[in-house]
């Protein structure tokens, strides 16, 4: 197996008040590369936890995850940056486009801000496959929901990464729309050869994917 | 591949200016704080610069105006030539004034300048114009009240004029122009040595206006080079420039003496520090202002710095994308903000001319744009760091922004703002003008009789048009006389004031070891002549036109006995002032000061030795001799022919036995002690270690002392005068002291006018720092409020829910807004309190603003806090409940 992500008893613990709240306790496993995963569980289960730890979205309170072998955590918050605008991407529940500017500016952000000039016939494949090109110039307040979530897609990977995360990305759509997101989503997913991690509770998202880790209580209670 | 081909002609360049443009376009509300909090912040420090400005170049234009362009003098020293002076690097413009020769009548010189120092010493003709041939002249207006002559431009005048050093000639001229009066402080230095240290009266033209004999005694006025302080100057006065150099300090006085720069230094050192403050607390108030408003800014857009985040931006770039915003705006406002604090220094300009100027140059508004932008710059960046070294989840899940929120409750940034507001002085000691004559008493030179002439002093004539003026209530005059007591014992204290006195008199260190011994040898001679053994100490005698309000404010510095007015009209009884005196040394040097002096200006020295008066007692008589000349106008003469101590043994004798004789007896009424400075001055008291006898006029002829002319004439209004009033008063009391020699005049009208104005000044710097502290006071409480409002909607959702109604939250955020207010209130009381324990206060902030219009002030903050929090609270309660709990 080529692995790409590889996490090692990760451990999150949140201090409310005297209370420790354990989100992740111990959790180890390891991604393939190009592979299409599920992390699926009950509300407050850990599962989105473990994607932000594994993106490097926040710090874990023990363990370490690796990137191709390296010590994500071991990065300074600079190169973890670049690492996240360069090799990973991520969608949101809530799409989080900035408001002001449009979805085509939106897709560029991470180009931007790794001041590199985009790269046009890839934009347009992605565009393409996302089926947006008619949107792009809009601000997001004049997208739907799904419009958004496929532009917010579209920011993910603009950058080429090779791991997409995805946290819940149908959560706000209506049925038909988010299947039609996901659909999208999976499709661009592999004929780029990206990595694709998604949370969802949905378990009809679930069984999509070639892989499911179920979680429950902060541990991997089924790896399918 | 349609849907592409719409895009690609469209593919926009983003930058950051892009996206900050667009936040800004599309913020609208959200964004009005930061742009007020910028505006704000960038129109008071303009404001603030272009009135230091303001203030500042109008005392340089007072300056000018009294004592010209030169910032120093070097008189009468040819020892060193302009080549020598252009070496030294201090000096860049040198100006020659040439005094060519004395007038007959008194101490007024005639000379010409060359085109530098006409330049630099910046004459104001009054009347007629500058001379411009051979024969023309123009004269001080005040020479004309001198010469008690009515003469007019376009009259001939003859003059009798001595050159320095030559023989006299009678010359008649034209008066060709009036000038303003030089001001006395040019003209109050006596010769010294044979150096003319004089400035001309009489102005001729440079050509053509040479003497047959004498010299040029040749002044030289200059200015400093670029980076040479007066200070650096002056310590070399002593070695380099024959103690003939003198600076004009940034208040417009001359200073010679070392120590006198030193004073000025510590003067102007506190007035600068006053403005620093000032100037501090508002770019710190507008400081806190931008850093509110922005990190008000920057939680509203938590969640797009933890997307950006997200998608990669480093720290670096969410403070360039978040700071470029602020620039931005900073941009935008600043052409208006400056042209309002523009605005708001001609507006300060216009209401109080002459001590505020409005003179906008590039050199000001450049540094001022440049505070301006590190202000902004420096006030956004720590918002902006914070913000941006959060984690993304931290501030997506925002519950990093509910933990900051109820961390920032208590916090006050407007101290030291309150502390200044209680810094404020207020009134003036009194009205009224003084005139002294600087040669009054020299007490360099004591001799054994009345011999030191007071000089041409204002006559009895004078003093009754002065008392004609209008609202003149009383006219105080002070003569000082010399008297020799005669001692059976001379103790220690006696000795400060005749140091010759004492067997181990140590006056080396003044190089006048040799004059001691011949004092001794003089008294010798004076005892013989008087027929005594007992020992001759000399004392002053201030005889004093004494009112009954004077004799008032010499009881309150009574130590011994009292003061009977009768007694002291009638020649029974004297005073006697006998400070207490204290040897003060520091380790580098020690000096000899009164108690009070050693109080209040030698804290950090410590005290070696105290003398206090055992000599005077209440009740003790005194024997006194007088000797004095056979008349004041031949009284100088004999006394440097006869009197000095180079004089012979029996030329000394013989000038003795010419002066007349006068013995006295008085009762000592009651012994006094010293006070401090503003309450000595007005009484015409002396400061320091001199001890002296005080009687009234008529006392000191009813004792039968000859009286000398009069040293000291004081003059009371009856109240404040108006300014057109104050003017006239002014000019006509200087236009009479310029009949007298060496007279220095205390304008205690333009002193209050100019205390009044410095009051109004600081007024309203702190009226403006008032408003800058209520502004940031309610920007931050409110700011601060309105973050835990919309961190809190959750518990406020569900408070609404079990049936809260918004007087029960406004309760609930109300009474922590207050306990802050208060807290802080105290707290800024209590520092005011510690301030104005501390001995020496700024020497604008002796009296509180008062505490009243602080607790006003805080009910203001209060009230405007309250009413912003509860727009903050009907905003979210605007909102379904369901919203408020959905929020997070």
């Amino acid at each position: 197996m080529d692995e790409i992500i590889r996490c090692e008893g990760l451990q999150k613990v949140y201090q409310m008040g005297e209370n420790k709240v354990y989100a992740l306790r111990g959790v180890t496993t390891a991604f393939e590369k190009g592979g299409f995963t599920a992390v699926t569980g009950p509300s407050g289960s850990g599962k989105s936890t473990l994607l932000h730890l594994l993106s490097g979205l926040d710090r874990p309170t023990a363990g370490k995850v690796f990137y191709q072998g390296a010590d994500l955590y071991q990065y300074g918050d600079n190169q973890l940056s670049v690492l996240r605008r360069r090799r990973f991407g991520f969608v949101f529940q809530n799409y989080n486009l900035v408001k002001e500017l449009t979805g085509m500016e939106n897709i560029l952000l991470p180009v931007m801000l790794d001041n590199r000039k985009p790269d046009r016939r890839y934009l347009d494949q992605v565009i393409e496959l996302l089926r947006i090109g008619d949107r792009v110039n809009h601000l997001p307040g004049a997208m739907s929901g799904g419009q958004q979530q496929r532009v917010s897609i579209a920011r993910a990977l603009a950058n080429k990464p090779a791991v997409l995360f995805a946290d819940e990305p149908t959560g706000n759509l209506d049925m038909k729309t988010g299947r039609e997101v996901l659909s999208l989503m999976q499709r661009t997913s592999r004929e780029l050869g990206i990595t694709l991690i998604l949370v969802t509770h949905d378990l009809n998202v679930a069984e999509q994917a070639e892989r499911v880790l179920y979680i429950e209580d902060g541990q991997i209670e089924k790896d399918l | 591949m349609k849907n592409a081909r719409k895009y690609q002609s469209a593919v926009p360049r983003l930058t950051v200016n892009h996206i900050a443009a667009a936040m800004l376009k599309s913020g609208g509300k959200a964004w009005r704080g930061l742009a007020v909090g910028v505006f704000l912040s960038l129109f008071l420090i303009s404001a603030m610069v272009m009135s230091v400005q303001g203030v500042t170049q109008a005392a340089k234009e007072r300056v000018a105006q009294k004592l010209g362009y030169e910032e120093c003098m070097l008189i009468d020293y040819p020892e060193m030539t302009d080549v020598q002076l252009r070496e030294s690097g201090r000096f860049d413009q040198i100006g020659h004034v040439f005094v060519a020769a004395k007038l007959a009548e008194g101490e007024r010189y005639f000379g010409w300048y060359d085109d530098t120092a006409a330049t630099l010493l910046n004459r104001q003709v009054m009347e007629g114009r500058l001379p411009q041939a051979a024969g023309e002249i123009a004269v001080d207006q005040g020479l004309l009240e001198y010469l008690r002559t009515d003469a007019a431009v376009g009259d001939q005048i003859a003059l009798n004029l001595t050159p320095i050093d030559g023989f006299a000639e009678a010359r008649t001229c034209t008066l060709v122009g009036i000038l303003a009066d030089q001001p006395l402080d040019v003209n109050k230095w006596g010769s010294f040595g044979d150096r003319v240290m004089h400035f001309p009266s009489i102005v001729a033209a440079a050509e053509g206006n040479g003497f047959s004999s004498g010299r040029l005694a040749v002044h030289r006025v200059m200015t400093l080079a670029r980076g040479v302080s007066m200070g650096s100057v002056m310590k070399n006065n002593w070695e380099q420039y024959g103690e003939c150099m003198f600076c004009i300090d940034e208040l417009g006085n001359l200073a010679h003496w070392y120590s006198g720069i030193d004073g000025i230094t510590a003067y102007l050192n506190t007035t600068t520090l006053l403005v620093i403050l000032l100037g501090l607390s508002l770019v710190l108030s507008a400081g806190v202002g931008v850093a509110q408003a922005m990190e008000s800014q920057l939680a509203r857009r938590l969640e797009e710095i933890g997307m950006l985040r997200a998608v990669g931006a480093t720290r670096r770039q969410i403070r360039r994308i978040f700071g470029r915003q602020t620039w931005l705006l900073a941009l935008g406002l600043a052409p208006f903000s400056v042209a309002l604090g523009c605005g708001f220094a001609w507006g300060l300009s216009r209401a109080f001319p002459g001590t505020v100027a409005f003179r906008p140059t590039w050199g000001v508004l450049a540094p001022m744009l440049a505070l301006s932008i590190l202000c902004v710059w420096l006030s956004s960046s720590l918002p902006l760091r914070r913000a941006a070294r959060v984690m993304p989840m931290s501030v997506i899940r925002d519950t990093r922004l509910l933990r900051k929120a109820k961390r920032v409750k208590g916090r006050e940034a407007f101290r030291p703002a309150l502390l200044l507001l209680e810094r404020l002085r207020e009134g003036a000691n009194g009205v009224g003008y003084e005139i002294h004559n600087e040669d009054g008493f020299n007490w360099f030179q004591p001799t054994f009789s009345d011999g030191d002439a007071a000089g041409r002093f204002l006559t009895e004539g004078d003093v009754s048009q002065l008392r004609a003026l209008p609202h003149v209530k009383d006219v105080v005059t002070r003569r000082t006389l010399s008297v020799n007591l005669l001692m059976d014992e001379v103790t220690d204290y006696l000795t400060l004031s005749n140091e010759y006195l004492a067997e181990d008199a140590d006056w080396t260190w003044m190089g006048w070891a040799e004059e001691n011994d011949a004092y001794r040898a003089r008294a010798s001679l004076v005892q013989e002549y008087l027929g005594t053994d007992k020992t001759l100490a000399q004392l002053s005698l201030r005889a004093m036109a004494m009112t009954r309000e004077m004799v008032g404010a010499l009881e309150g510095l009574v130590s011994e006995g009292r003061v009977d007015l009768d007694a002291l009209d009638a020649g029974r009884e004297v005073l006697v002032l006998a400070p207490t005196v204290c040897q003060m040394e520091n380790g580098e040097g020690a000096t000899r000061t009164s108690e009070t002096n050693a109080r209040r200006y030698f804290r950090n020295w410590t005290m070696t030795h105290r003398w206090e008066n055992d000599v005077f007692h209440a009740g003790d008589t005194l024997d006194m001799v007088q000797l004095m000349g056979r008349s004041p106008e031949e009284l100088l003469d004999d006394y440097i022919a006869y009197s000095g101590l180079d004089a012979a043994p029996e030329d000394f004798m013989a000038w003795i036995e010419s002066c007349q004789r006068r013995d006295v007896s008085a009762k000592i009424g009651a012994v006094l002690k010293e006070g401090p400075s503003e309450y000595m001055d007005p009484l015409g008291l002396p400061i320091g270690t001199e001890c002296c006898l005080i009687t009234t006029e008529k006392g000191m002829r009813a004792m039968g002392l000859y009286p000398r002319t009069m040293d000291y004439v004081a003059m009371y209004l009856d109240g404040a005068v108006d300014e057109e009033t104050g003017t006239y008063l002014s000019g006509r009391v200087n236009a009479i002291a310029a009949r007298a020699e060496s007279v220095y005049v205390y304008d205690g009208v333009a002193a209050d006018r100019r205390r009044r104005e410095q009051l109004t000044q600081t007024t309203l710097a702190f009226a403006a720092m008032a408003l800058m502290f209520f502004a940031v006071t309610v920007g931050l409480v409110s700011g601060n409020a309105s973050r835990r409002i919309r961190a809190d909607q959750r518990m406020i959702g569900t408070l609404r829910a079990v049936g809260a109604d918004e007087r029960v939250l406004l309760k609930c955020y109300g009474s922590q807004i207050g306990v802050g207010l208060a807290a802080g209130l105290l707290t800024a009381l209590a520092l005011a309190l510690v301030l104005f324990a501390l001995p020496s206060g700024l020497p604008m902030g002796a009296r509180a603003l008062s505490v009243g219009a602080m607790v006003a002030l805080a009910g203001l903050c209060l009230a405007f806090c309250v009413l912003a929090l509860r727009v903050s609270l009907r905003e979210t309660m605007g909102k379904s409940i369901v919203e408020n709990i959905r929020e997070l």
